[in-house]
């Protein structure tokens, strides 16, 4: 599980220890800004990334694409779903 | 001077329709740039830095770890 968005660094380091996330990276898009967010099709016009969540196989292909509302939550159970296929195969 | 004004006017009308192309293929660009990608296709590799400063690659878990790869639009903003 990665976290990825604009933020500086600093601002997810912060953010994580607020919220007490300690397993999940944070990865830090912020310079080039969003370069690797829009290589993802994520970056909106705005500058911020999109809320949407890739599960991506060993191999390194794409299993499942997941876009969310900005206002919206993922739901959790899809992404166990999809990752309880691949487990299988 | 008639032909002076046709060629002032013909080279008005060329510098609009060329600003026109240029700012058309700037924003196309601009779309082209923000990769539209679908299930099936090789996830693009990066190589960021995550809050403890430690450089993490999608590559380095080739072979070894399925990557759930979360896009979220703002720190300090509920998940």
């Amino acid at each position: 599980m990665l976290g990825i968005s604009v933020d500086t660094t600093f601002t997810n380091a912060e953010w994580a220890k607020s919220l007490g996330v300690e397993n999940v990276p944070l990865l830090s898009d912020f310079f080039p800004h969003g370069r690797v967010a829009r290589s993802y099709g994520a970056l909106r016009d705005d500058g911020y990334a999109e809320r949407v969540i890739f599960i991506i196989d060993k191999e390194g292909i794409i299993r499942h694409i997941d876009v969310n509302e900005i206002d919206e939550l993922p739901d959790n159970e899809v992404i166990f779903r999809e990752l309880a296929k691949l487990r299988q195969n | 001077m008639k032909d002076k004004r046709a060629t002032i006017a013909i080279g008005i009308i060329v510098l609009i329709v060329g600003l026109a192309l240029g700012f058309g293929g700037a924003t196309m660009l601009g779309r082209d740039r923000n990769a539209r990608l679908k299930v099936g296709d090789q996830a693009p590799d990066f190589e960021l830095y995550d809050s403890a400063g430690i450089l993490i690659a999608l590559s380095d878990f080739r072979g070894q770890k399925n990557v759930v790869l979360a896009f979220y639009p703002a720190a300090w903003t509920p998940v």
